[in-house]
């Protein structure tokens, strides 16, 4: 299961590595993710719901799941969710990725990078699926939306570090 | 968790992040390495989104 998420994920961040890298926008995305880690940073670990993070609202269909193998099922959810770009996200963190990618300003180091996050972020979305199945098939939803704010606060902590960072590395460059 | 510490651990944060840059020289492997654990934690913390 955990490759069936990690490999889509390594090869669709891969190929977002390449594009990214194709035009010299390291800079920018460097103060991009300035403004945008210390925003979202503030937000999040502030518990504020607005604004809300970029993304989309798009959540896989049942028809593509329903009625088929088991393991079909699984490569279906790997494929989509394992990259994570074409599903809901409720943390600003993941907006942040593609900018980090982008502000390599390498080719081979960008596609190096982008396919490592793509492998940790599949990893961690099937690792947390395979944990918490049990707890899911509970039904605790209270549970879950605390949890679920407990990793906003996280994700905003995680930006605010990144959004420091980025802010030296931009200095030691102009 | 109140508003105070929240502020308090967000000036930490920031200042976690500007001393990990500054220590690397600016060096973009630190914003690369923040990265991979922001997309681990962002992986598995979508899990637990209702």
């Amino acid at each position: 299961m955990v490759l069936a998420y990690a490999l889509p994920a390594a090869v669709a961040w891969a190929v977002l590595g390449l594009l990214l890298n194709v035009l010299p926008l390291s800079l920018a995305a460097l103060s991009l993710i300035v403004v945008y880690g210390a925003c979202y940073g503030l937000t999040e670990s502030a518990g504020r719901a607005r604004p809300a993070p970029p993304g989309s609202r798009w959540q896989v269909p049942q028809t593509m799941v329903a009625g088929v193998s088991r393991r079909r099922r699984v490569l279906v959810w790997g494929a989509i969710l394992g990259p994570g770009f074409a599903t809901r996200n409720p943390y600003a963190g993941f907006g942040l990725l593609p900018l980090a990618v982008a502000a390599v300003g390498s080719i081979p180091a960008g596609i190096a990078l982008a396919a490592v996050i793509g492998v940790a972020h599949g990893t961690g979305r099937a690792l947390a699926l395979l944990r918490d199945a049990r707890e899911a098939m509970a039904g605790d939803h209270l549970r879950m939306i605390l949890k679920s704010l407990y990793w906003r606060t996280f994700d905003g902590f995680a930006l605010l570090v990144v959004s420091g960072a980025a802010a030296v590395a931009c200095l030691y460059r102009f | 968790m109140p508003a105070a510490p929240r502020l308090l651990l967000a000036a930490a944060a920031l200042t976690a992040g500007l001393a990990a840059g500054w220590a690397a020289s600016g060096r973009v492997a630190v914003v690369a390495g923040l990265a991979i654990v922001i997309a681990a934690t962002n992986g598995y913390a979508k899990a637990h989104s209702p």
